[in-house]
C-alpha cells in the first residue's frame, strides 16, 4: 500500500504493462513449448496469435541492426489483456486493469506455465509500468493549463519560457536509483497528438487526436553481475510488489484534487 | 532533463554535438505503447523506428502477395469475386481496368503480369484485414464510405488506390482513428468537403442534394 | 469539371460484348433518329440508369443525343473549353466525336439494338458525362463522388446483370439477343425475389458483397439446371 492509495472510477489509465526479461530460452522457438504454454494459460487466455516482431537496435553512427524474432501473443476472451512471449521475454499488457493482484495472477501463472514447460532462463529484469493519459473536460491550448489537473511540480517549470506565448509541448524523465539493481522511471509529458498506446492485439477505443498529458511509471529490477537468479514466480511477485509502490506514490502525487474529482467520476 | 519537441533542434543538422542526456537505459518494453513517444535531439530515432516497423508489415504483405501469385487468373478472380464477393467493376477498378478485361479473364483470357500482381496484392491484404478480426468482410469494407462527419466521400478504396496500404491496415485495426490516418495521408482532406450528400428520394432511388447544417 | 483519358473514358469499342445491359453513355450508329432526316447516324444514351427502364424491360423512347465528329476534344481546352459536348476522343479508329447537348432527343427504345452498339463507358466515363450533364442543363457544377453514390446501386446491379448473363448462357446464346433478353428477365426475377429482395439490398453498400456472392451462386445453379434439363 501507498500514501493516498484510491480507486478511481475513471481512471486515466491507457495501460499497464509487466515485462520479464530473460537470457535466451531456445526451447521457446520450440512449438510444442509454445503450445505447452498455451495450454496451460487456456484458462485466462484462450486465445493465440502469432507473432512477428523486428526489433532495432540504433545506435548514433552506426547502422541499424534489424532482428527478425517470432513469438506468441495469448488473449483473454475480450481483448482487454495479454500475455506475449518471445525467447527473450514475456510481457502482460491490459487496457483494463483492475487491482494489483489480479495482474500479479496473470504474471506469476505465466511464469509458472513457462517453468511447468522447461523454460528456466536466468532473468535479466523484471519492470512494471503503469502508463496514464490524463485529458481534461476543458480545451487545453498552452500547456501550463495542465497546472489544475497535474500537480505544479510537474509544471511549474514551464514558467521559465518567455511569458505572453504559449508553451506547446513539454517532455521529462527523471530516473530514481532505488538500490541494489532496482529503478524508477518516471516520465511525464504535456502532448498533443494522438494517443501513445495504440494497442495493436488489445481493444481500446480509437481516440481522437487533441492534448493530454502523460504520467509514466516504470519500476524495475535490473539483474546485472552478480549471481544468476532463475525465472520463479516467487522472485517476481516480490519484485513486481516492490516496485509498485513507487509507482503508486508518484501518482498520487502528480495530480491536483481537481483531477480527483474528474477521475472520480464527480465531474459532468 | 527536459527537452521540448519540435523537429530537429538548432545546431544538430550537421552533427555538431551529440546526445548529451540519453535516455534511461532500460524501459519496461509493451507491444501497445507506440514507438518511444519521447524524442530527445536524434528525432531521427523515432523516425526511424516506426519506419522499421512498418517494413516488417510490407514484408509480412510481400510474402503473402508471393503466395497469392502462385494462383491462376481464374482462381484469384474466383476468391475475390466468388469468396470475397467484388464485383466486376469493383476489381476493374483496383486493378486499374476496364471492366471487360475482368470479363475476359472470366472467360479465360490472360492476364499481363502487372495485372495479376495487382490482383495477388488486393487478395493479401483482404486475407490480412479479416485476419486481424476487425474487419468481418473485408471487400465490403473497402466500398464503404469512411465514418466521417456528413459531407466526405472517401472510401478505403481510394486510399488503397493511393499507396497507403499500411495505412488501411492501421484503420482496419484500429490503432488510430479516420482523422489521424487522413491527416497523414491526405492532409488537405478537411477542404474536400462537399455541400451536398445523397439521400433516398421518395420514388425509392437516390438523389442528390444541399446537406442542411 | 474532370477529364479522362480515352483509355479510361471507355469500357468497350468496337466489338462491345450483347451480354453487358444498355446503359447511360453506350453509343450506337445506324440509328435513323426520328426528325433529323432519314440518313443513319450515331447516338449516344443520355438516359439516367435510374430512369431507363420499367421493371426489366426499357422505357418506349430513350434519350439520346446526336455524335458527331469534333477535332478539339483532347486536353485541357478540349473538356474545359466544349461545355455543351461531352468529348468522344478516339471513339472510331482514333478519330475524336462528341455528343451534342443541345439535339437532346427521344429515340424509340427498339432502334437501340446490340448489334448497332459501338461503344460503352466506364463507370468512371458514366459519371463524368453525367457532371457535363449537369453543367449543360443547370451550371452547376458536380463532384464525382457524389454521381458515384448516387449511381453505386443501379450500376452494381447493371453489372450483376451481365455476369449473371455470362455465367448461365452458353456461348453461341451469347450470340443470341433474344436468350440474352430471356436470361436479363430471369435474372430482375431473381433479383425482385424475397423480403429483402437482393435488389432492396442493394440500396446500401454494405450489403453488396452479399448479394454479388448470392447472385453468383443462383446464376451458377442456374447454368447446371440448364445443362442437366438439355
Amino acid at each position: 500500500m501507498y500514501p493516498n492509495r484510491e480507486v478511481f472510477r475513471q481512471a486515466p489509465l491507457a495501460l499497464v504493462a509487466a515485462e520479464i526479461r530473460f537470457t535466451d530460452a531456445a526451447r521457446l522457438r520450440q512449438r510444442q513449448t509454445k503450445d505447452e504454454v498455451a495450454i496451460a494459460l487456456e484458462e485466462r487466455f484462450p486465445f493465440a496469435e502469432p507473432l512477428q516482431q523486428t526489433s532495432v537496435n540504433l545506435t548514433q553512427g552506426a547502422q541499424p541492426e534489424i532482428a527478425q524474432r517470432v513469438g506468441v501473443v495469448l488473449k483473454n476472451p475480450t481483448s482487454t489483456e495479454s500475455l506475449t512471449i518471445m525467447s527473450e521475454s514475456l510481457t502482460y499488457e491490459t487496457t483494463a486493469y483492475t487491482t494489483f493482484d489480479d495482474l500479479l495472477q496473470a504474471v506469476t501463472a505465466a511464469c509458472d506455465a513457462l517453468i511447468g514447460a522447461e523454460v528456466r532462463p536466468a532473468m535479466r529484469r523484471v519492470g512494471l509500468r503503469y502508463v496514464d493519459e490524463v485529458r481534461a473536460p476543458e480545451a487545453i491550448t498552452d500547456a501550463r493549463q495542465w497546472g489544475k489537473w497535474i500537480d505544479h511540480r510537474l509544471v511549474d517549470q514551464l514558467e521559465v519560457g518567455p511569458d505572453d506565448v504559449s508553451a506547446t509541448t513539454a517532455q521529462s524523465v527523471i530516473t530514481y536509483d532505488l538500490g541494489e539493481g532496482k529503478g524508477f522511471n518516471f516520465r511525464y509529458a504535456a502532448l498533443n497528438q494522438g494517443p501513445i498506446v495504440a494497442p495493436q492485439f488489445l481493444k481500446r477505443p480509437p481516440i481522437e487526436s487533441g492534448p493530454f498529458f502523460v504520467l509514466d511509471f516504470d519500476g524495475f529490477q535490473d539483474f546485472t553481475g552478480g549471481q544468476s537468479v532463475s525465472l520463479n514466480s516467487a522472485t517476481v511477485r516480490e519484485i513486481l510488489s516492490a516496485v509498485h509502490i513507487p509507482c503508486g506514490t508518484a501518482f498520487q502525487r502528480s495530480i491536483t484534487d481537481e483531477a480527483r474529482t474528474l477521475f472520480r467520476g464527480s465531474q459532468s | 532533463m527536459t527537452v521540448t519537441a519540435g523537429g530537429q533542434p538548432t545546431g544538430a543538422a550537421a552533427g555538431g554535438f551529440s546526445d548529451y542526456a540519453p535516455l534511461p537505459p532500460t524501459s519496461t518494453r509493451a507491444l501497445s505503447l507506440r514507438a518511444d513517444y519521447l524524442r530527445t535531439e536524434v528525432d531521427m530515432l523515432g523516425r526511424e523506428v516506426q519506419e522499421w516497423h512498418g517494413e516488417a508489415r510490407e514484408r509480412d504483405l510481400t510474402d503473402r502477395i508471393f503466395e497469392k501469385t502462385k494462383k491462376s487468373v481464374s482462381g484469384l478472380l474466383e476468391e475475390l469475386a466468388g469468396e470475397r464477393g467484388m464485383g466486376w467493376s469493383d476489381i476493374a477498378e483496383v486493378v486499374g481496368v476496364s471492366i471487360s478485361a475482368v470479363r475476359k479473364w472470366r472467360k479465360g483470357g490472360d492476364a499481363s503480369p502487372e495485372s495479376r500482381s495487382k490482383l495477388a496484392r488486393i487478395a493479401a491484404l483482404l486475407d490480412v484485414l479479416e485476419e486481424k478480426g476487425i474487419v468481418q468482410d473485408p471487400a465490403a469494407w473497402m466500398e464503404m464510405d469512411l465514418p466521417l462527419d456528413r459531407g466526405y466521400f472517401i472510401r478505403p478504396l481510394d486510399l488503397y488506390l493511393e499507396g497507403h496500404v499500411l495505412k488501411l491496415i492501421d484503420l482496419a485495426e484500429q490503432r488510430q482513428t479516420v482523422a489521424q490516418v487522413l491527416d497523414q495521408v491526405r492532409p488537405n482532406w478537411r477542404a474536400g468537403r462537399s455541400d451536398f450528400e445523397v439521400f433516398n428520394d421518395t420514388d425509392g432511388q437516390r438523389s442528390i442534394r444541399r446537406r442542411d447544417e | 469539371m474532370d477529364q479522362i483519358e480515352s483509355e479510361s473514358l471507355y469500357d468497350e469499342r468496337g466489338n462491345v460484348n450483347w451480354a453487358r445491359p444498355l446503359l447511360q453513355g453506350d453509343v450506337f450508329d445506324g440509328i435513323v433518329l426520328p426528325g433529323f432526316g432519314d440518313q443513319p447516324m450515331k447516338v449516344q444514351i443520355i438516359s439516367h440508369p435510374c430512369t431507363m427502364r420499367m421493371g426489366a424491360n426499357l422505357t418506349l423512347r430513350i434519350t439520346v443525343a446526336p455524335v458527331e465528329p469534333h477535332s478539339s476534344v483532347v486536353g485541357q481546352r478540349g473538356w474545359d473549353g466544349n461545355l455543351r459536348v461531352m468529348p468522344l476522343p478516339g471513339l472510331i479508329d482514333e478519330k475524336h466525336f462528341a455528343t451534342k447537348f443541345i439535339d437532346v432527343t427521344a429515340a424509340p427504345a427498339v432502334l437501340l439494338t446490340r448489334p448497332r452498339r459501338i461503344a460503352t463507358l466506364s463507370h468512371q466515363g458514366i459519371y463524368i458525362l453525367q457532371q457535363r450533364l449537369i453543367k449543360h442543363y443547370t451550371r452547376v457544377e458536380m463532384p464525382l463522388e457524389l454521381l458515384r453514390r448516387q449511381s453505386a446501386a443501379v450500376l452494381t446491379e447493371a453489372v450483376l446483370q451481365w455476369e449473371w448473363i455470362e455465367e448461365v448462357l452458353t456461348e453461341a446464346e451469347l450470340a443470341d439477343e433474344s436468350a440474352i433478353e430471356a436470361e436479363a428477365k430471369a435474372f430482375d426475377t431473381w433479383l425482385g425475389e424475397g423480403d429483402p429482395s437482393c435488389r432492396a439490398l442493394l440500396q446500401n453498400e454494405i450489403h453488396h458483397t452479399d448479394v454479388h456472392r448470392r447472385a453468383l451462386r443462383a446464376a451458377r445453379d442456374r447454368s447446371r439446371t440448364r445443362k442437366d434439363q438439355k
